[in-house]
């Protein structure tokens, strides 16, 4: 008897339809791939689409994913965090001589170091957004100037290079391969990292007052959520992940370099806006991320396959995130629309049974 | 309508001036060739350029969007312009459209954020891209360079030095100002001129409040910011013509990274990202105190490193400065006037 109304609500066109509308991030996935493939198909007679591209795709995406998600994070609030790529080469090139092969340091020392490092550039961030009242913006445009500055008085022009093979293990290393798909340990990295902050954010009241904070921050303060206290942890959040992605960057780099990660925060933006968050926080989902990376990765890959120059990729990289971007945006009012109608058609259901 | 003056108050005054009050004394005191005629007729020169930018942004910033696009327009304009100079077109049609081209973008950009809703900093950033791709692909990711003849002598003229007062013999002692200033204080002047004049002001104000609410009193929203965007980008294609006076050829890669110092000069003159307020004199502060920094710390020979972080934490000083004058403004005027006026006088308005 129960399962007829199950039934029905899968059938259900607005179920459908919602579904349809909330995974605009799989349509411009789809879309960019089939280009790629039939280009590659047509021009050259090669197959982008093996496995073995595939997961060299996935394997570069991974590293984007922890900094998309440390961007997305700070995104939730309605901050930005603009120092990422700075607090990842202070933080590396600080330790960089304890992670090389020369030094006898246990490595767990220089990697929780990194980490704590990023944690209190973090803080430093929120105490500048909620306690000065700086906007995020410019705090942690401020904080990106510092961190690069130190990054360059410390190393200078010199690069430190050769590090520790167990350490570089966490970019290098190869866990299974299936066929010629690889999996590789970043991607496991990135996959446990995506699990653990969903899990944080959906399930957790930490998570929720994110959102909440995120979408309306009077309301939040009224309802006693200790919104800058919020606000400071989740900044604390995005730049110890943003150390980490260091440690990730670094592992596979083998070098540690002041000048790393010039444009990551700007990377990072792209792929959280990519993956369905938005600039005024509140909304996105972080599984939209692992969308975000890939695609930024997949047309990036698929730009090089084609021998496409180098001036010209920044020109098709626009227009494509002018197209995602609009696809997200026109998808969204037509779910809100069509939640609006479900909600509208069940009122209706309601008021005719009153009447029965 | 006619305008009440308000009186005078700390929190009245633009909010750069504080922070450009500081630096330029600390900077006074600590570098000795930073007072001279000479640096500061190279300081104006110098900041002219981030000036232009940051007029568009803080327009831009004004109605609660942001335009990341400018570095890429000063760099694409840049190259069209130099590029027909090559081609021996005359000076003045080349100039032309260049400025077109510039607000031509900026149109697009309006046109993208508000026809087709999409959020104005990440179509920016990819317009941004877009305008500096086309810059490399035109250029060929060469310096322009072109050569000087009779139709291109407009260009020559307006390198020139347009008053020169000599206090000395030496380089430093001479005070100079050439058409590129003047230039950029017309330009300027028109800008705030219309802004303050027109209904400009109240209109962008109202966007940058509340759009919907803009929208329902009656502005056509769209058609302000797009027009809005296409001011920003003549406004960055003024500046390209600068960097290409002055530095009489044209690196595609000039505007890279300009849009964020744009950004800052603006935001330390009181601009806010969420729009609805703000002020142009402030920003003029703004820029010039950025540039005061750079100035002081060029020469007294620091290495670039450090001027990055002697940068964050002046920005940060900056904004912190602002907040406190803000907040502190009757206690801080109360105890100036008890030192001028002695303790007997207290705080009568």
């Amino acid at each position: 008897m129960d399962a007829m109304p199950r039934l029905h609500s899968i059938l259900d066109m607005h179920t459908l339809k919602r579904g349809l509308y909330s995974s605009s991030i799989f349509i411009m996935l789809f879309l960019v791939f089939g280009i790629f493939t039939v280009y590659n198909r047509i021009a050259f007679d090669t197959n982008y689409l093996k496995a073995a591209n595939i997961s060299v795709i996935v394997n570069q995406a991974s590293f984007l994913m922890v900094v998309g998600v440390a961007q997305a994070i700070a995104l939730l609030t309605g901050d930005v965090n603009l120092s990422i790529g700075s607090v990842m080469a202070v933080t590396t090139v600080l330790f960089g001589r304890m992670l090389q092969q020369s030094s006898n340091i246990p490595l767990f020392i220089p990697i929780t170091l990194i980490l704590l490092l990023g944690a209190c550039i973090g803080f430093l961030n929120g105490i500048l957004i909620t306690k000065l009242k700086i906007p995020a913006f410019i705090a942690s445009f401020a904080t990106m100037y510092i961190c690069r500055g130190f990054a360059w008085v410390f190393l200078g022009k010199t690069v430190i290079y050769r590090l520790d093979e167990g350490f570089r293990t966490i970019s290098m290393g190869k866990v299974y391969t299936i066929g010629e798909f690889t999996i590789t340990a970043p991607m496991l990295i990135a996959l446990a990292l995506i699990f653990v902050v969903n899990f944080m954010l959906t399930r957790s009241t930490f998570g929720r007052k994110i959102y909440f904070v995120g979408s309306n921050v009077v309301a939040a303060q009224a309802s006693g959520i200790p919104t800058d206290r919020v606000r400071i942890t989740n900044q604390v959040i995005s730049s110890f992940l943003a150390a980490f992605a260091g440690l990730l960057y670094v592992a596979r780099l083998n070098a540690c370099e002041p000048g790393m990660a010039i444009k990551t925060h700007f990377e990072a933006i792209t792929v959280a806006l990519l993956g369905g968050f938005v600039m005024t926080g509140g909304y996105g989902n972080v599984w939209g991320v692992v969308g975000g990376a890939i695609i930024m990765t997949a047309i990036q890959n698929g730009m090089n396959s084609i021998q496409l120059p180098s001036e010209l990729q920044t020109l098709v990289m626009g227009l494509i995130i002018i197209l995602t971007v609009f696809m997200n945006t026109f998808l969204l009012e037509k779910k809100m629309l069509v939640a609006d109608k479900n909600i509208e058609t069940k009122k209706a259901k309601i008021s005719r049974g009153a009447e029965i | 309508m006619k305008q009440h003056k308000k009186p005078f108050r700390l929190s009245n005054l633009p909010n750069s001036l504080y922070v450009l009050f500081v630096v330029f004394i600390a900077a006074s005191l600590a570098v000795p060739k930073f007072l001279t005629p000479g640096n500061l007729s190279n300081l104006i020169l110098q900041s002219s350029i981030l000036l232009l930018l940051s007029f568009g942004m803080s327009l831009v910033l004004m109605t609660g969007c942001i335009d990341l696009s400018v570095g890429g327009i000063l760099s694409m304009t840049g190259v069209v312009m130099a590029t027909m100079l090559r081609m021996n077109v005359p000076a003045i049609w080349a100039i032309a459209i260049g400025l077109l081209t510039g607000v031509l973008f900026g149109i697009v950009n309006g046109l993208l954020i508000t026809k087709l809703r999409l959020p104005s900093f990440i179509t920016t950033f990819a317009t941004m891209g877009i305008a500096q791709s086309i810059a490399n692909v035109v250029s060929e990711k060469r310096t322009v360079y072109w050569e000087a003849n009779s139709s291109n002598s407009l260009i020559d003229t307006l390198g020139r030095d347009f008053i020169r007062i000599e206090f000395g013999q030496t380089a430093k002692e001479v005070l100079t100002i050439s058409y590129l200033v003047l230039i950029t204080a017309v330009v300027i002047t028109v800008v705030m001129l219309l802004f303050n004049k027109t209904t400009l002001k109240s209109r962008v104000f109202a966007i940058g409040e509340n759009e919907e609410i803009a929208r329902l009193a009656g502005i056509k929203t769209h058609l302000w910011q797009i027009g809005i965007y296409a001011a920003s980008g003549l406004l960055a294609a003024m500046a390209s013509l600068l960097v290409l006076i002055r530095t009489n050829s044209l690196q595609p890669t000039t505007g890279e990274g300009l849009e964020f110092q744009a950004v800052v000069a603006a935001v330390l003159g009181g601009n806010t990202l969420k729009g609805g307020k703000g002020s142009l004199t402030g920003t003029i502060l703004g820029a010039l105190a950025l540039y005061s920094v750079r100035s002081a710390l060029s020469l007294a020979g620091i290495d670039t490193s450090v001027v990055m972080i002697v940068i964050g934490a002046v920005l940060i000083l900056g904004m912190w400065l602002n907040e406190t004058i803000q907040k502190y403004e009757e206690r801080i005027v109360g105890i100036l006037r008890s030192i001028v006026l002695g303790r007997n006088h207290g705080r009568n308005a």
